[in-house]
């Protein structure tokens, strides 16, 4: 390899090369999350509380960095020649021209080594989509729960506690299984499926109580986390205490903080159900008797309008009219009758009087002339020789004018 | 509407729900408010007696060993 001063090549100053070296390690993603394992050796901790420590190998060592606010917030008290696991990103130190891991997590060796496999895992799934995919409802009134746990943990006696006191008339399915240990997970496998498997399940619990890392970490199995997605039913996760996250709690519909929590998620609370239902039976009372009321009111009016209007009303009213009438009809019509037939008995007698019939019948006659049936009641309509017709009561006979006198009262009718 | 008797507590609850809606709505006719003031009342009983004589069962599953 040739090596030789170019000419154009720049001269650069230090913290401008350590700038952009800096530029290029924080480029690089795979630089910005490591876990790095080692053994821990020069640690120091500075008077504002930050640590300085180096991690180390056979063949290697890294300077590391962890600020106060990340050492103050470590569980483990690391001390030299520790086996460690340290989490963080890789940059330079200018001053010192060093790379350094700036730690954000620094942990035992073992609990590293579960910390490192757990964001993997995570990552993995995360990237699948497994997280992303649809949550399904929880029941509101679950009839059957599935419970995955153990039977002798205390979780499964949380559980049973909140389901009797809040929604007791669920029935509660338990599908056993251990919940630590290499052999939990495919048993929480076969629990889940079994569980899964009936169809009258309306969610299912899997719970397991507060430990550590190690003690929970079979439902931060991969199997597990398959299983859990893989569920018909919804499944709430209630995994250790507020604090732990389980990769199953990430897969699961919904996660609780704790196996109580799970219980509570899940069922109805029956002391509001019967509050509801009281303030319902109050709210019915008060509905119907205002209804009652106003139905009360109701007829009242009804009976009102119906006494004036109804036909039943207006015939009685027409009838008693009617019967007043008919009573005083019937006297004045009596009366009008008697009067009709006085003046009817009148009349005819007058008209008896009036008849010329009748006149006939007391020797008149009625004289016409025989041609064209003039009625003769002058003289002056007659003259000597005229043809007459002459009716008395009985018939007719013919008779012929001679002489007439004028004057005399005996033609006057005819 | 199913019989009464055959309701799971769920529905007899939902069906209380909308029996107390329909009765607050005031548009039915007398006859039919008593109706629905009846059905209400007795399905409120029957919920509450569920609740009353309520005692969780617990059955366990044979498939997998702890």
């Amino acid at each position: 390899m040739t090596r030789f001063l170019g000419f154009g090549t720049k001269t650069w100053e230090i913290s401008e090369l350590m700038g952009y070296i800096r530029q290029l390690l924080e480029d690089d993603l795979a630089l910005q999350d490591v876990w790095l394992a080692g053994e821990i050796s020069n640690f120091v901790r500075s008077a504002p509380g930050h640590i300085y420590f180096t991690l180390k190998d056979a063949e290697a060592a890294l300077s590391c960095v962890a600020w106060r606010n990340v050492a103050a917030r470590l569980a483990w008290q690391p001390a030299l020649g520790d086996a460690a696991v340290a989490h963080g990103y890789v940059s330079v130190y200018g001053q010192r021209g060093t790379v350094q891991l700036y730690v954000d997590q620094l942990l035992p060796a073992g609990l590293g080594d579960l910390h490192a496999r757990f964001e993997q895992l995570r990552d993995k799934l995360r990237a699948e989509g497994l997280f992303d995919r649809e949550r399904r409802p929880l029941p509101a009134f679950p009839r059957v729960l599935g419970v995955v746990t153990s039977p002798q943990a205390a979780a499964l006696q949380d559980v049973l506690r909140v389901l009797q006191r809040r929604y007791p008339l669920t029935r509660v399915l338990l599908a056993p299984t251990m919940v630590q240990g290499e052999q939990a997970p495919p048993l929480i496998v076969a629990a889940l499926q079994a569980i899964d498997a009936r169809d009258d399940v309306d969610a299912i619990l899997l719970v397991r109580g507060g430990g550590s890392l190690e003690e929970l970490w079979a439902f931060n199995d991969e199997r597990v986390a398959r299983a859990v997605a893989a569920c018909r039913h919804p499944v709430v996760s209630g995994v250790g205490h507020e604090t732990d996250f389980t990769i199953a709690d990430f897969v699961a519909d919904v996660r609780a903080a704790t196996p109580t929590a799970a219980a509570e998620l899940v069922t109805p609370d029956q002391a509001e159900i019967r509050q509801r239902i009281e303030i319902w039976q109050d709210q019915m009372e008060r509905r119907m008797q205002m209804r009652l009321a106003e139905a009360g009111q109701e007829i009242e009016r009804q009976v009102h309008s119906l006494e004036r209007a109804s036909p039943q009303a207006r015939i009685d009213a027409r009838r008693q009219q009617a019967d007043e009438l008919i009573v005083r009809a019937g006297r004045s019509l009596l009366h009008t009758l008697k009067l009709w037939q006085a003046g009817l008995a009148g009349l005819e007698a007058r008209l008896e009087v009036l008849s010329p019939l009748a006149t006939l019948e007391r020797g008149y006659a009625i004289v016409r002339h025989e041609e064209g049936g003039a009625v003769v009641a002058s003289v002056a309509q007659v003259g000597p020789g005229d043809a007459l017709a002459v009716r008395v009561r009985d018939g007719e006979f013919g008779a012929v004018a001679g002489r007439s006198t004028k004057g005399t009262k005996n033609t006057k009718r005819g | 509407m199913t019989q009464e008797t055959e309701l799971s507590f769920e529905e007899a609850y939902r069906a209380l729900e909308a029996t107390v809606h329909r009765l607050e709505e005031g548009d039915l006719m007398l006859e039919e408010a008593l109706t629905s003031y009846e059905q209400g009342m007795r399905l409120a009983r029957r919920c509450q007696a569920a609740l009353d004589a309520a005692q969780l069962r617990v059955e366990q599953l044979g498939q997998s060993e702890a």
